[in-house]
Formats: structure tokens, C-alpha cells, sequence
């Protein structure tokens, strides 16, 4: 019998105890889709003096030229970097890591922001597995667009404006004036390991970094060093400042399940003109937006709890034993409500989730075993 | 550089750079003046360094203006420790504290050092030999001198160099005092101290500023460090911009203040006037209390901002780099290793002069002039070309002011011995037959003398006799005169000027070649004229018109035209040929042609033969003051712009970047003109490094003879013995030049430079005949550390250096966030160990002896600089709360006349300036201004708006930056370097926000005592934003209904 549940969106969780997150890993990810793990290679710095900002920076310059690498890439939701991560991880201790739920952050935003958005914006379709005592989750393959559009580059033009690859101190002059001239990728990537949780439930989440704000320390965790890029329209009306507080509540979810306490915002015009610059930070933001817009901002404390819920749901359906059987689980969002559903080995989708690599890596499978 | 005079002028043209220093008054108990309390938060502001340039501390100490010195030199170092304890008090630095001793200076430095020295020791000299006849002339009076007061000597000033023993003496006492202080003051348990005493090479200030650097290159650094430097020097406020580390700030004595009693005039020098014991008491405590001030290099770059502004840039504006032009100008007009330009001198806002023609250049370059230390030679060329084409002017100014100040000086003195009237029209009652009398139709009457405004100057003094009836003055006058009337007869001065201008504006030789060629002419003509004149004369008795002499003129007119047409060709050759020459030779040559002249001691005035204000200055300049013939000008011009261009760069690289050469120096007394430096872009530029010489080969190098005490006995001989082979750098007498100068200090000593192999072979030959002691003075060391016990690091330190018997312990590094202090430190080479005792090794003031386990001493080392130091703001900078307002900023964008340089304004000033607070550091928790477009400044404009309809100009939420009031949320209490205090914000959820918190241990402001930011109250009401585009929109009635102004309003 095939397990099926559903979880009503508006149900009101109650835990809302929160654990701190703390790094345990980070890797890189470079164009060609190698994962170089426990390597700061695509660590990026921040760098963007207050009197840049007089200089009109154009945004929309060098669109022509991006590199849309995750275009080549054969599965831009793929966890296998993260769980690559925590083979080394667990190379290193010797034993398998703790955690309940084995996920990227961005996954696990779109799952909070399920109980919050209409699902036409949000659509939610996602396999989870159950292996090895652990719930393993990821999003379904899809199509990403050939191109970019110039609102999505507009993102990336401002990462590349305002982060130089190394800390400040070490980089010439020659750079420094040149960045405007960088191209830009969606290839490069660092993200960051982080161990949390939520009530009972213990997650893994690997999280895209953006860069450090100040500086690196070695072998310690960094996390209270990173910072998260994001570009908006610039705010001028009461309207535009509600659709702004509606994303800072996106951004702040992942900032917030991620562990990362610093937000820098910088705002473009019509003409993707960088206007201005504001820095917030991450655990301000409720404040703030239960300030300005109380609707809003009542909806920060209702996704944790929500996020408490549907956690302790997951693992409470699933069924999580020590066993090294891979049973894969359907998850959608429809009806206002969260669907799970097993899929059966006689589902033509079985094979790739539960055998092949569709989820877990055959690498990681193999670690697995030899444990 | 003239210290106070520049201070002066930059005070005045920004006069809220200035604010006086608060000092807590001392608390007396029962008659015992307690001990200030460190700990106490500093009514000034809280600062993270203070940097020391002990040179400004030891000097007056030792040798005080206005008063007898320290009898012996442990007293000396007893008030070097007082005053440098109240300086402490007053910035009480937190973190780290540099105190940089002179140490070897690079060779640039050495020949001013020289130069001073040599002047020092002949007015000792001169004063001892007035001491002495005083002494006899007393003694003949019958008055009995006291052995005492006869056999006293002036202490020698000159031992303060490093090398002597007197240096090595003030390196023991400070390292005592500052262990001393770590030992028991609880106030500095954080603060850690580096000492780099004179044996460490490099000039004190340069020394703090490669410390500066050091700091920068570190990633961990606090972009928004404070700073504070002690010292006298005008430089310093160059060096506090040169770093480009905002929150500077410059601490001195008030140059300004005047003391409310009158100085007894024997205040200080005179012996025979000994001062009683209360005299003494009084005036030191009259100087203890002497008030000092701040000077912000803050609001300074504030005022920059504005001044600095050039609208329609083709390249993009920036502060920092317009900053550095900035400095790089106020260089050209005085530093202390190469001579100004004639045309340049920082009393007489050159500063201004040079900055309008770099408004006007800038637009026609491509960058700025400077980056990073670095010279861009074509803008430098287009600058100088315009300071060039205005030098005539600047001469001919400076003059007309000498001559207006010289007059005004003889009205009052004429006043005063009453040869004016004392009514209304104030005339002479002894009239004068100076001035020359025209009739009406312009022709100069018969018997008056012919003479220009120019001779009656030359000759006011013959003048005066003459009209007295002194013979050989009248002689002298009228030779003047009827010499002009010759000139005048043959000559139309219209085609003169325009002849002599030509020349002067294509060559200049040409002009004196022609002066030549015309008086040769003249003497030809008057013979000529004079048969001419018969001529006419029969043939106006034939009726024949004088056509004659006129045509005899055109033939001179079409003469002088062609001839020189021909020199210019001529000229244009030669040049061509120059640039053949491989220029490196231009300086070579250049110093082998020019020679010392004739005069061999005794003051001078070669300007006064120059006559800068008439034209053909240049060629009188170069054969007056190089001592050389005409046809050498032009390679001796050669050489000296390139050693000057050199020279310019070096002392730019020397401020950003560190010595680029410790060997080079410019071997010349005087400047080239700013019209000479053309052809200057391809100048090739290079340095080579080399090493600094050793104390007692700098000691050789700037010590005149009568110094030598100072130097072991064995070098004695060097400089005095005839048969030395060096003797000939120790001139007994030597010629000053006064330069057109007034002041005796600003003459040039005119010393021969010193052959760097000579000196060096020879001195270096008689190392091995130093005792033990001598040769541990003539050593380079390295800097020194120490901290208290209670440090941050003491522990891992000491388990790493001082642990086990071997202490064969690495070097190690550590990074600036954890204690505020980052760089290398190794095990001390001086012998420190624990468990131990140090004593006091001076014998006055009864200091105690110390456990070594209160504190620790460590050998430090600067982080390298992997790249070179870049002139940028660092990130995470927090601007401070900004000072001025727009009448500030205005009047300096359109030049409202508050430049008024009169001396009525001291007083004004002085008042102003009392009332002048400058809150110091950052404000607020943001790099970026509230700029319209953004989510929180839309609120925080709209509420401006509020405010301004609502009139409420006290509601203190305008400030954007203002993040913590109520309950404080955005304290800086930092988990990075300026991130929010994670104290609140989620009422939830506490677990997670214990958690968060315990973890934030490491901190920008640890053990945060120090509210260094912006704690209540320091709420910007004004806001003054100068950035366009403000939010200003008509929506700000729809917010009104969300106004939340009333309730607690807005944070931010």
C-alpha cells in the first residue's frame, strides 16, 4: 500500500524552537559543473564603496555575453554536490552525519513559502527519499530557459559589481577598476554546509553563498561572515514598498534556515540603473516588516511554525529506518494542501529515483554501504 | 615645512577642523591630586590608536622655548614621561599605542638634517661667544659671576639623533615606563604598545605611516578604526590624508592660545637671571596646562569633498584620488627634501594657486595626476606650464607687496619720529625731491631726475641723502638718471618691451644676449646720434627734415628683429641636439658645472642681485646662484628638473608607498622654475632601494665638528684633523643664503653634499676600534611589542614564544579582529624572559622595580604588503556624523570671502573654535547614504517630509543612521565588523537567540565599555544631503494617515 498524506497549509504548527545553524562544509562549484569540495575557489568578497554609488552603474551591461552555463548542466536541481559534501564530511569523522532531512535551502524555502503562495508562482514538485535513516529532498528535474532575462542578469551583473574573488587588501587596483567588464555566469557557485534545526527535526542544508563581508577564518565556522546579494526595484511608492517587503520575506527565509546574518540590497531603476545600496540585517527583518507592514510581517512568525510543521510531518509519514532500501516519495502542492505520495516500484519513475541516480549519487550510495 | 604658518592658513580657510581637547580636570583629595582614571570613558571620544612621534615630545622637553631646561638628562626623560602621560590622558587610546622614535633617515632627509645642525650649532656657537663677552662685560663692572652659571653650557640639541647616548638612554626609559604603565594602570590592561626606537631605521612619522599600511593589509582589519597622531609637524596632517583612513585625527599644542600672563622676556635663555624656585614652578605649571586641540582630518576631507569637486570630468570623480592630487600640491610648495620652487611658498597660498590651475588642467587629462603614490608626468608637465606662464606675475607681485610693506614700515617709523603732519591729510613736512616732475604735455621737466619707480627703490637711500646734500649720493643719482636718459633717447621703450618680451618668451639667453648687443648698439648710436645731430642740425639749416635718425632706428628695430629670429633658429637646433643626450648624464653634468662661488662664510642674499620681478630673472638666477656662465644654463636646468621630478616622485612614493630609495637625494641647493619643466613626460624614473646607513654613519653624515662629543672619540679626528680625508664635509664656516627671505632660519646653508663612498670607506674603516658598548649603539634593530598580562593574547603568546627552555619558537602571525592589532611577533631579542624583574634606569622620580610577569615584551614585525598599499576607503566604512553644513560646504563651493588670512581675525577665531564639537567616529551601522529609491530611506524621506510640514525640527528620528534608539537594537556590538547587535529582535524563539549570542564573542568592541558609536543622543537634526534626486515627492500627505511619527517613531 502506497503511503499517501496530506498536510493542510493553514494548519497551525506550534513548535517554533529553533536551533542555531552551524557550518560544517562548504565546496565550489566552477562553469563546467565540477564540484571541488571543501574549496573556496568560487569564494567571492564584498566590495562596494558608498561613492560607487555616484557613478550610475549600468546594469544591463553585458547581457549579450553571459554564460548560461546551468542551461548545459543536466539537472539544475541536483543535490549531488551536497551530498558529496557530506561524504567528506563523514570521510573525515567516520561516521554517518546526524540529521533527519538532507535538503538545499532553496528547496526547503519554496516548501515554507508553499503555505504562503498561490502555487501558480510557487509551483511545488518534489521527490523525497528515504534511505539510510535519512529523508533525502529535491526538486524535479525541469527545462531551464535557453536565456536569461534581463531581470535575472540584472542579479548577476550586481554580484559581479560589488565582489572581487579575493579579500580587498590582496587585490590591485587594475581589478578593482575593471569589474564593470566582468563577465558574468550562473555556473560559479559556493555554497555553504550548514547543520539546524527545527523543534525535533535535524536538517542538512546547503545554502549558495553569495560572499564574505569581511573576512574568512580558517577552519572555523564562517557563517556569521556571509553575507546574501539581492537586487530589487528601487522603492518609490507604497506599492512598490509592499512587493519589496513581500520579497525580503523570500529572502529572509533563506537567510534565516541558512544561518546567514547580513543582507545587502541594492536597488535598480527602470533603466537598471544601481540607485542605491541598503544594508539590513537578516534577524532585523521581522522587525522591520511587522513595523511597515504588519500583514507581512505576521508572516515571518507563521512560517516558522509552519516549517516546524511540515518537518515533523515528513518525518512522521516517511518512514525512516536504518535500511539501505531507497523508497522515493512524491511531494506536491495542490488543493492548499501538501501531497505526498510514494511511488511504487511499478511507477516508470521508480527506477530513476530509488535505483539510479535521480536523487541520491551512485558515489554516495557506494560511501554509504561501506559504512 | 613652516609649521605654524601653514597650520595657520589651513585654520583659517577650514576652520572647523579645529576643536579644542577636553581634559578632565584632576580630582584633589584631601590636597593629593589622584591619579586620572584611564578607564573613565574620554570626554573627547573613544579612539582605537594613538600614534606618538616622540621626536615632538623629546625636543621640547629637552630644550623648552620658554623656559630653562632640565638640568641633566634624567630630568629630561622625567618630563618626556609627564608630558607623554598627559597626552595619553588625553586621547586614551583602547587598543594600540605607536611610539616612533627618528631612527636613520633616508639620505633625502639627511641634508636638511645636516643643514639644521650646522645652523644650530654656529647660533650656539655665536650665543656662547655673546655669553662669553656679556661675562666680561659684567665681570668688568665689577659684578661676580657664579663658576656655576660661567661654566654652564648649553645642553647640545644635537644629541638627539639616533646613535648617541642619549638616544639609547630614551629607548631604556621607554620601554621602562611603558611596561610600568601596563604593570599598573588598569586602563591600559588592552592596550598594546610598539616602540621603535632610533635604532630602527626610518624618520618617526614615515615609521607610523608603513604601521598604518601594515594594519591595512590585513582582510581581518576594522575599516573603521580611529586614529590619532601626535605631533608638530604640518606633514602629519598630509600623512592623516595620505592614509586614507577616515576617522583621523591630528592632536598638538593650541599654537593659538595666548597666555593670560606676559612672559618675563628672560624667560628662558639668559643664565644671569636665574629663575627662583617659584618662577620655575609657575611656568611649568603654566605649560602643564597649556590647552591643546584636535585637528580633524575627517572634516577636512569633508571640506575636500567640496573644494576638491570638478564638474565635467571625463573620467569618473573621485574623492580619494583628488585627495591625493590635493597632496601632492601642497608638497610642491614645501617638504622637507628638496627646495621649493622660487614661485611657490606655502605662506602665500601657493596652495590656492596651484589648486585653480589643477581645476582647470584636470578636465584636460585623462586621470588624475597621482595614483597610488605614483606620478603621471604629462598632467604634472601641463601643471607646472601654467604655474610657469604665471611666475613673471607671482615676482612681480611678491615684490610690489615687499615694497608697499617696506613703505608702510618707513610711514610709521616717520610718524613716529614726527616728519608728518599730525592733521587730517597727514603730509610730509619734509617734502622730498624724489618724485619726477612732467609738464603738461608729458614731457619730462628739465632738471628732474629721470628715474623709475624701479631705481627709486634701488636708490631710496641714495634719495634720501641726496636730498640731505650729501654729495655722493646726489652723484650716484644722477648717474642713474641721465644713464635712463640716454636709454630713453635712443631707444622707444614700446619696441624694447616688445623686442625683450619676444626673446623672453622663446629663449631667454637670446634677451641677455640682446641687452648685449643693445647697450653695444647705443654706444655705437650715441656716437652715431651725436653726428646725426650735426647732421640735422646743418641740414635744418638746409631744411632737411631729420629723417636720418629715424631711419637709423628702423635699421637698429630691423637689426634686433632679425637677430633674433636667428637665435631662435639657432636656439631650436640646439634643443634638438640636447635631446639626443642620453639624459641620465643631465644630473651628472649638471652638478660638475656648477661650483660654491667666491664667498666662503657670513649671510647672503644672492635674490638681491636676481631681481626676480624684472625680466631676464631666469639666466640671473642660474649664473647668480650656481656660479656658472650663460652658455651652461641650459644643462644645468636640464639636470636639476630631472633631479627635481625625481625628487617630487620620490617624496610621493615615500608618503604612499614607503622609501623607495634609501641613497637618493637631490644635489642641488636651489629649485628650478616651474616654466622649466617642459619635456618631462619621458623622464625615466628609477630607484634603486639600497640600505639605510648605520646610527653612527648618520651621525657623521648630519653632525657638524663641534657635535662630535656625541660620537664615539674614535671618529673625533675625522672631523676635525686637517689631514681627514673627509674634512672637507666639515666646513667651519660656510655661506647662508637668504633666498629673498626674511626670517635667519629660512636661509639655505650653502654645505657641500657629502660623497656617500668617501664618508662610508672611511667611517666604516674604524669599526674595529669600538668598544663593546659603542659598536651595541650602531646596530638596526627591530620594533618591539608589549602588552599587559590581561591581554587577549598574553596567553597564546606566551605558550607559544616563551614556553619550554628552547625558545626556538616560529614567528607567528595574528590578525587584527581579535585585539585590534595584527602582524608578526617573534621572541625577544633583547633578553626579556619571565619571572624576572626590570628595573627603572633613570635615576630621578623614584619608579619602582617590576615583576617581567606583569606584562611581556616581544620582538614585532610589520605584515608585509603583498600589494601595494591603495588609496581607498576600506570596506564596511561607517561615515562619522557629518560636521558641516551647507553654509560650510557652500561657502566653500563658491568662495564666500571668509578666506580672510588678516591677522584681526585670532581673536574671532579663537572663540569659534572653542565652541566647536566634532563627534569623532563611526555613526550608525550602514556604509551607504539614505539615497532616494531604497526601501528604508523611502520611510526615513517621507518622514523628513513629515517633518518639515509638521515643523518639528526637534524630533529626533531624522537620523538615518540613528539605528539605535529605544531599545538599542543596532548597538555596534559587532559579530563581524559592523553588524547589529543580535541582543533583540526575535521575541521568540529565545533559544535561538542564546544561542546566536553566546556565539558572538568575537567582536569589534569586546568588553564593550567603550561606546565608541553612536549611543543616544547624537542625533543629526540636520541631515544636510547633498545628494540630488532626494525623495521628495507629493506623496508625503498620503502618509500622514500612516504617520507613526508621534509614537515613538521611526528607527532606523
Amino acid at each position: 500500500m502506497a503511503i499517501t498524506s496530506n498536510l493542510f497549509i493553514n494548519q497551525k504548527g506550534s513548535t517554533t524552537a529553533l536551533k542555531q545553524p552551524k557550518e560544517i562544509g562548504y565546496y565550489s562549484r566552477n562553469q563546467n559543473g565540477e564540484y571541488l569540495i571543501q574549496q573556496q575557489t568560487q569564494l567571492k568578497y564584498y566590495y562596494l564603496p558608498n561613492s560607487d554609488l555616484e557613478r550610475n552603474l549600468d546594469l544591463s551591461s553585458g547581457l549579450k555575453k553571459f554564460k548560461n552555463c546551468e542551461g548545459t548542466f543536466e539537472d539544475t536541481y541536483t543535490i549531488h554536490g551536497l551530498l558529496k559534501s557530506i561524504q567528506y564530511n563523514e570521510q573525515h569523522k567516520g561516521k554517518r552525519i546526524k540529521g533527519d532531512i538532507i535538503a538545499t535551502t532553496e528547496t526547503i524555502t519554496k516548501l515554507i513559502l508553499g503555505a504562503f503562495d498561490n502555487t501558480n508562482i510557487n509551483p511545488i514538485d518534489m521527490v523525497v527519499v528515504s534511505y539510510d535513516g535519512q529523508l533525502f529532498i529535491k526538486e524535479r528535474k525541469q527545462v531551464t530557459p535557453a536565456t536569461i532575462d534581463m531581470n535575472k542578469y540584472s542579479n548577476y551583473k550586481f554580484k559581479a559589481l560589488s565582489t572581487l574573488s579575493q579579500s580587498l587588501p590582496l587585490e590591485s587596483r587594475e581589478i578593482l577598476e575593471k569589474r564593470h567588464k566582468k563577465l558574468c555566469n550562473n555556473g560559479d557557485k559556493f555554497v555553504s554546509v550548514t547543520k539546524t534545526g527545527v523543534g525535533k527535526v535535524k536538517l542538512i542544508l546547503s545554502a549558495d553563498i553569495d560572499c564574505i563581508f569581511d573576512f574568512k577564518e580558517e577552519n572555523k565556522d564562517n557563517l556569521k561572515h556571509y553575507t546574501q546579494l539581492v537586487c530589487n526595484p528601487t522603492v518609490n511608492t507604497i506599492s512598490e514598498s509592499h512587493k519589496f517587503e513581500n520579497g525580503m520575506f523570500r529572502i529572509w527565509l533563506k537567510c534565516f534556515l541558512a544561518g546567514i546574518p547580513r543582507i545587502i540590497c541594492g536597488f535598480k531603476d527602470d533603466g537598471y540603473i544601481l540607485k542605491t545600496v541598503e544594508e539590513y540585517a537578516t534577524n532585523e527583518i521581522p522587525i522591520l516588516l511587522k513595523e511597515n507592514n504588519p500583514e507581512v510581517g505576521s508572516k515571518c512568525l507563521d512560517a516558522i511554525k509552519w516549517y516546524g510543521l511540515f518537518t515533523e510531518w515528513l518525518l512522521k509519514i516517511i518512514p525512516h529506518g536504518d535500511t539501505k532500501e531507497i523508497k522515493p516519495f512524491k511531494l506536491i502542492l495542490a488543493d492548499n494542501h501538501l501531497k505526498l505520495h510514494e511511488i511504487e516500484a511499478s511507477d516508470p519513475e521508480f527506477e530513476h529515483f530509488a535505483q539510479g541516480d535521480g536523487v541520491l549519487s551512485s558515489e554516495f550510495k557506494e560511501w554509504r554501504s561501506s559504512l | 615645512m613652516g609649521v605654524p604658518s601653514f597650520f595657520r592658513w589651513l585654520s583659517r580657510k577650514y576652520p572647523k577642523i579645529i576643536s579644542p581637547v577636553i581634559e578632565d580636570p584632576a580630582q584633589v583629595v584631601d590636597g593629593v591630586i589622584l591619579p586620572l582614571d584611564y578607564s573613565a570613558p574620554n570626554p573627547n571620544g573613544e579612539l582605537d590608536n594613538l600614534y606618538l612621534d616622540m621626536n615632538g615630545i623629546v625636543h621640547p622637553c629637552s630644550h623648552p622655548e620658554n623656559r630653562p631646561p632640565p638640568e641633566t638628562e634624567d630630568e629630561m626623560l622625567l618630563a618626556v614621561f609627564e608630558y607623554t602621560n598627559r597626552v595619553l590622558n588625553m586621547a586614551r587610546p583602547r587598543k594600540v599605542l605607536v611610539m616612533a622614535v627618528d631612527g636613520v633617515a633616508p639620505r633625502a632627509k639627511m641634508n636638511q638634517q645636516r643643514a639644521r645642525r650646522f645652523r644650530s650649532a654656529r647660533d650656539a656657537e655665536i650665543q656662547n661667544m655673546e655669553r662669553e663677552r656679556e661675562i666680561l662685560e659684567r665681570e668688568s663692572y665689577g659684578e661676580i659671576i657664579d663658576d656655576s652659571v660661567r661654566n654652564k653650557k648649553t645642553w647640545d640639541s644635537n644629541a638627539i639623533t639616533p646613535g648617541t647616548p642619549f638616544m639609547d638612554k630614551l629607548a631604556a626609559a621607554l620601554r621602562y615606563w611603558t611596561a610600568f604603565k601596563l604593570a599598573t594602570d588598569p586602563g591600559w590592561k588592552d592596550l598594546q604598545v610598539v616602540i621603535s626606537d632610533a635604532t630602527v631605521p626610518g624618520e618617526g612619522e614615515h615609521k607610523i605611516m608603513n604601521f598604518i599600511r601594515s594594519q591595512r593589509a590585513d582582510p581581518e582589519y576594522n575599516p573603521n578604526t580611529t586614529h590619532c597622531i601626535y605631533g608638530l609637524d604640518a606633514d602629519l596632517i598630509f600623512l592623516g590624508l595620505a592614509t586614507h583612513e577616515p576617522h583621523f585625527k591630528i592632536l598638538r599644542e593650541d599654537v593659538f592660545a595666548q597666555s593670560a600672563k606676559p612672559r618675563s622676556r628672560n624667560g628662558g635663555n639668559s643664565t644671569f637671571a636665574p629663575q627662583t624656585a617659584e618662577e620655575k614652578e609657575l611656568l611649568s605649571k603654566e605649560d602643564s596646562q597649556k590647552p591643546f586641540l584636535w585637528l580633524h582630518v575627517s572634516v577636512l576631507r569633508e571640506y575636500l569633498a567640496a573644494e576638491l569637486w570638478v564638474p565635467r570630468l571625463p573620467f569618473a570623480f573621485d574623492i580619494e584620488r583628488a585627495i591625493d592630487d590635493w597632496v601632492f600640491m601642497c608638497f610642491f610648495c614645501g617638504n622637507d627634501f628638496l627646495p621649493h620652487l622660487p614661485s611657490l611658498d606655502v605662506r602665500e597660498n601657493s596652495i590656492d594657486i596651484l589648486l585653480d590651475i589643477w581645476k582647470v588642467v584636470l578636465p584636460q587629462l585623462k586621470t588624475y595626476m597621482t595614483c597610488d603614490g605614483n606620478l603621471n608626468l604629462e598632467s604634472v608637465e601641463k601643471l607646472l606650464g601654467q604655474l610657469g606662464a604665471r611666475e613673471p606675475d607671482i615676482f612681480k607681485t611678491r615684490h610690489i607687496q615687499e615694497v608697499r610693506k617696506q613703505e608702510a614700515m618707513q610711514k610709521r617709523k616717520q610718524y613716529k619720529n614726527g616728519n608728518i603732519s599730525k592733521g587730517q591729510d597727514r603730509h610730509p613736512t619734509n617734502f622730498t625731491e624724489q618724485l619726477q616732475l612732467y609738464d603738461t604735455s608729458g614731457n619730462l621737466a628739465n632738471g628732474s631726475w629721470n628715474l623709475t619707480t624701479h631705481d627709486m627703490v634701488n636708490l631710496k637711500k641714495e634719495l634720501m641723502l641726496a636730498n640731505e646734500g650729501n654729495a655722493e649720493a646726489i652723484v650716484i643719482v644722477k648717474a642713474q638718471s641721465d644713464k635712463n636718459d640716454e636709454l630713453v633717447k635712443n631707444i622707444t621703450e614700446e619696441e624694447m618691451n616688445k623686442v625683450v618680451s619676444q626673446a623672453n618668451i622663446s629663449n631667454h639667453s637670446t634677451a641677455e644676449l640682446l641687452r648685449k648687443k643693445l647697450i653695444a648698439k647705443k654706444h655705437s648710436l650715441e656716437d652715431d646720434v651725436d653726428e646725426d645731430e650735426d647732421e640735422t642740425i646743418k641740414n635744418e639749416e638746409e631744411g632737411v627734415v631729420t629723417k636720418k635718425l629715424k631711419t637709423e632706428q628702423d635699421n637698429l628695430n630691423n637689426e634686433i628683429k632679425s637677430e633674433v629670429e636667428a637665435e631662435m633658429d639657432d636656439e631650436n637646433d640646439e634643443d634638438d641636439d640636447d635631446n639626443d643626450d642620453t639624459s641620465a648624464d643631465d644630473k651628472d653634468t649638471a652638478t660638475e658645472i656648477i661650483s660654491n662661488g667666491s664667498v666662503k662664510s657670513g649671510v647672503i642674499d644672492t635674490d638681491e642681485t636676481v631681481k626676480l620681478y624684472e625680466p631676464g630673472y631666469i639666466e640671473r638666477y642660474y649664473t647668480e646662484k650656481f656660479h656658472i656662465d650663460p652658455k651652461d644654463i641650459n644643462t644645468v636646468r636640464k639636470g636639476l628638473v630631472k633631479a627635481y621630478i625625481e625628487g617630487v616622485s620620490w617624496v610621493l612614493r615615500y608618503y604612499y608607498q614607503g622609501c623607495a630609495s634609501w641613497t637618493w637625494y637631490y644635489p642641488f641647493h636651489y629649485a628650478p622654475f616651474g616654466s622649466d619643466f617642459t619635456d618631462i613626460a619621458n623622464i625615466d624614473i628609477q630607484f634603486e632601494l639600497g640600505e639605510p646607513f648605520l646610527p653612527f654613519e648618520q651621525l657623521m653624515s648630519v653632525l657638524p665638528a663641534a657635535s662630535g662629543h656625541t660620537l664615539p672619540a674614535i671618529f673625533r679626528p675625522l672631523m676635525n684633523e686637517p689631514d681627514s680625508p673627509i674634512i672637507d664635509f666639515y666646513p667651519k664656516e660656510f655661506p647662508i643664503d637668504m633666498n629673498g627671505k626674511k626670517m635667519s632660519w629660512q636661509g639655505i646653508a650653502l654645505l657641500p653634499f657629502i660623497d656617500e663612498k668617501r664618508l662610508l670607506e672611511n667611517v666604516r674603516a674604524q669599526y674595529p676600534k669600538l668598544t663593546d658598548y659603542e659598536s651595541s649603539r650602531n646596530v638596526r634593530n627591530e620594533d618591539i611589542l608589549l602588552i599587559s598580562n590581561k591581554n587577549v593574547n598574553y596567553d597564546t603568546f606566551v605558550k607559544k614564544l616563551y614556553n619550554g627552555e628552547t625558545p626556538a619558537a616560529k614567528p607567528f602571525n595574528f590578525g587584527h579582529f581579535k585585539s585590534g592589532l595584527s602582524g608578526i611577533v617573534f621572541v625577544d631579542q633583547e633578553g626579556f624572559k619571565l619571572n624576572s624583574k626590570l628595573m627603572c634606569p633613570i635615576s630621578e622620580g623614584s619608579f619602582p622595580e617590576l615583576s617581567t610577569n606583569l606584562f611581556l615584551k616581544l620582538s614585532f614585525e610589520f605584515n608585509p604588503l603583498i600589494v601595494p598599499n591603495k588609496s581607498i576607503i576600506l570596506n564596511g566604512y561607517i561615515p562619522p556624523v557629518q560636521a558641516l553644513d551647507s553654509y560650510d560646504l557652500d561657502s566653500i563651493m563658491y568662495k564666500y570671502g571668509n578666506n580672510n588670512y588678516g591677522r584681526n581675525n585670532r581673536s574671532r577665531f579663537n572663540d569659534s573654535m572653542k565652541d566647536n564639537i566634532i563627534k569623532t567616529g563611526p555613526s550608525g551601522t550602514t556604509q551607504y547614504k539614505p539615497r532616494a529609491g531604497g526601501y528604508r530611506a523611502f520611510f526615513y524621506f517621507s518622514q523628513q517630509q513629515n517633518n518639515q510640514n509638521m515643523n518639528q525640527y526637534h524630533n529626533q528620528n531624522g537620523n538615518y543612521n540613528h539605528q539605535n534608539q529605544g531599545n538599542g537594537r543596532f548597538d555596534n556590538e559587532n559579530n563581524n565588523y559592523n553588524n547589529s547587535n543580535n541582543n533583540r529582535g526575535y521575541d521568540n524563539g529565545n533559544r535561538y537567540n542564546n544561542n546566536y549570542n553566546r556565539n558572538n564573542g568575537n567582536n569589534y568592541s569586546r568588553g564593550n565599555n567603550y561606546n565608541n558609536n553612536n549611543r543616544g543622543g547624537y542625533s543629526n537634526g540636520t541631515g544636510y544631503d547633498r545628494q540630488r534626486g532626494r525623495y521628495n515627492g507629493g506623496n508625503q500627505n498620503r502618509y500622514n494617515q500612516n504617520d507613526r511619527n508621534g509614537s515613538g517613531g521611526r528607527r532606523y
